[in-house]
């Protein structure tokens, strides 16, 4: 059973972004990456029972709708041994102490 | 037109004469009219009579004089102590009067009809002195005239005086204000002997006369100093409500920038990533066309055009990383109370400052020199403040302090010209100062109003984002309460002076927040 990463994005061209990025490991199959939308699309993806094992979430955090920090509970809840973390809003996190906080905690 | 007076006889001309002789003393009207049947013996009180009231319409006219002195001249007591002098000795005849002034103790001439040189010296050289060398001036404390009527009979002082001035009696009128004496007028004569009661009465105006001008005078001064007062303080409200304007001004450019900066960075961030990944890309095209059957001369296209790709797309790389580090600096900018709020010690924050600002110069520019000067006050102490924010300020006045001293060394090419850049503390009790000083190239007037504004910059394209100054200017007057001046003469010097409050007048968890 291969890993799979999961990238939560309200940028579509992420998923591109992303695909050639890995284009190495993902030829080699070394993990499998799935691309969700928003927070809740992620959240509904999780809850069923996935092909593969789940074994990261790349989340954005500015996103409509659910944040990445509101939903990092409810993966946490879910899926306690998914490690969570925001490689595009990393750059925020220097100046939000909330934020260095909450990633601290989930990952 | 009748010419009456021209064609008339004798006897006109001569009622002619009588008539205007008593229109001109109008006054005297009646004593004229029984004159001439009167007998000699029966004349004289009349004529006395005459006299007085002559010299009583001379005294008159004599404080109107004053008076009119008094109200041209509202902001000088000089004329008025002058034109009472010379009335005074005028209308009481004299042999010399003089007004003096007491102010804290100490009797100063301010006024006297001169007699002649030598002695007008002697006295002038004799004034100003204590009071307790003039004993006249006891005399006069309680407010009522006091008369010498025959100095050689007097004390020893008066009488040298006397001598010396040649004068027997003298008459001494004070200047009482409020209760207390704050002057006197002194009326010789050479002849022996108590002024005339009227003539008392005259000085005693006169007297009266010299404290209003003197009050005139002083009300006049305070009103001005008032107004200079007031107006200052109207300065210095404009200044603040400059600086508020100003301030305001920033803030929500400040605002703006963050929005602006928010907004362009995630299409920034793709546009570098991208173009990052397609320079690979690219490597990996060429890797792949090497095992590709085809002629040297498309081989050699392909290398061509491959080439010019990948450097297109690292040139894409390299100005998206400079549009990164503006947009970072934006944020950077906008972002205040970020860090936390302690205690620190200034000269080791400026000290660190100065290292920190003299390695990155370093590290850009490679072999540079500059002379760094330290003069720290030992009693600098500690401030309160957001040691992050701060360093970050004073990082950015000594990199310009560096950038301007290099330049004029590299510029300006003068021999024997050493960069040099000091920095400098001073304990002001509540406020410590800070001074940043270069000799570099200074700046020019029209970049002084500008120089604080967000994307304001004079370096070249890519050197500069131009919001160090206006960050500066923020972290120092809006986070921390403090104030930033500069000094500058091109081509000579810059200096800022920054003055920061040893305790900021707001807590720490107000500004925690973003």
């Amino acid at each position: 059973m291969s890993v799979l990463v999961l990238v939560v994005d309200d940028e579509p061209d992420v998923e591109a972004l992303f695909r050639q990025q890995f284009r190495r490991d993902l030829r080699a199959q070394r993990f499998v990456m799935d691309f969700a939308a928003s927070a809740a699309d992620a959240l509904s993806r999780i809850a069923d029972p996935l092909e593969q094992k789940l074994i990261l979430i790349l989340s954005d955090i500015n996103m409509p709708g659910m944040t990445g920090l509101e939903m990092l509970p409810k993966v946490k809840e879910m899926r306690p041994d998914v490690r969570m973390l925001s490689p595009r809003g990393a750059w925020m996190c220097g100046q939000d102490s909330a934020c260095t906080e909450a990633l601290g905690s989930g990952s | 037109m009748a010419r009456p007076s021209r064609t008339g006889g004798k006897k006109s001309e001569a009622k002619a004469r009588n008539a205007s002789a008593a229109k001109g003393r109008k006054t005297t009207k009646t004593s004229l009219r029984i004159a001439p049947a009167a007998t000699r013996a029966k004349r004289r009180p009349v004529s006395g009579q005459s006299e007085d009231l002559k010299e009583a319409r001379e005294q008159q006219a004599a404080t109107a004089e004053i008076l009119k002195v008094i109200a041209s001249s509202p902001s000088d007591v000089q004329p008025v102590f002058e034109a009472i002098a010379s009335s005074a000795n005028r209308l009481i005849g004299g042999f010399s009067t003089a007004v003096h002034r007491v102010i804290d103790d100490i009797n100063h001439l301010v006024a006297f009809t001169p007699t002649n040189p030598e002695s007008d010296e002697a006295l002038k050289a004799a004034f100003p002195r204590h009071r307790s060398e003039r004993p006249h001036v006891a005399l006069v404390e309680n407010g009522e005239t006091a008369q010498i009527a025959d100095a050689e009979t007097a004390d020893a002082q008066t009488r040298q005086l006397g001598r010396a001035r040649g004068w027997r009696s003298v008459t001494f009128t004070p200047l009482m204000s409020q209760g207390t004496l704050i002057g006197y007028i002194a009326c010789t004569r050479r002849e022996t002997g108590v002024l005339a009661d009227h003539h008392v009465q005259l000085l005693r105006t006169f007297a009266d006369q010299a404290v209003i001008a003197i009050e005139n005078v002083r009300l006049f001064a305070e009103v001005q100093q008032r107004t200079r007062e007031l107006s200052e303080s109207l300065d210095d409200l404009r200044t603040a409500q400059d600086r508020l304007v100003q301030t305001e001004k920033l803030a929500s450019l400040g605002q703006l920038t963050a929005g602006i900066a928010h907004e362009i960075k995630n299409p920034l961030n793709f546009v570098n990533n991208f173009s990052a990944l397609s320079a690979e890309l690219t490597e990996e095209l060429n890797d792949t066309l090497k095992a590709a059957e085809l002629t040297d001369k498309m081989r050699e296209d392909v290398g061509e055009l491959t080439r010019l790709l990948k450097d297109n797309l690292e040139k894409v790389v390299q100005h998206g990383k400079r549009a990164d580090s503006i947009v970072k600096n934006m944020l950077l900018h906008s972002r205040e109370g970020s860090g936390e709020h302690r205690p620190a010690d200034i000269n080791s924050l400026l000290d660190e400052s100065l290292n920190l600002a003299h390695h990155g110069a370093r590290a850009k520019k490679g072999e540079f020199n500059i002379t760094l000067q330290r003069d720290f006050d030992a009693d600098g102490g500690t401030i309160e403040l957001f040691p992050q924010e701060i360093t970050r300020a004073f990082l950015n006045l000594i990199a310009n302090g560096i950038y301007a001293a290099t330049r004029r060394k590299t510029e300006e090419k003068e021999p024997g010209f050493e960069p040099t850049l000091r920095a400098s503390t001073k304990n002001l009790g509540t406020t410590v100062e800070i001074r940043i000083r270069d000799n570099g190239t200074g700046i020019p007037a029209e970049v002084q109003e500008k120089m604080f504004n967000p994307f304001f910059t004079t370096k070249p394209a890519g050197e500069g984002t131009g919001l160090g100054l206006s960050m500066t200017h923020d972290i120092i007057v809006k986070q921390h309460g403090g104030r930033i001046d500069v000094a500058t003469e091109p081509g000579q010097f810059t200096e800022f002076t920054i003055v920061l409050p040893r305790k900021s007048n707001f807590s720490g968890k107000d500004r925690g927040e973003t």
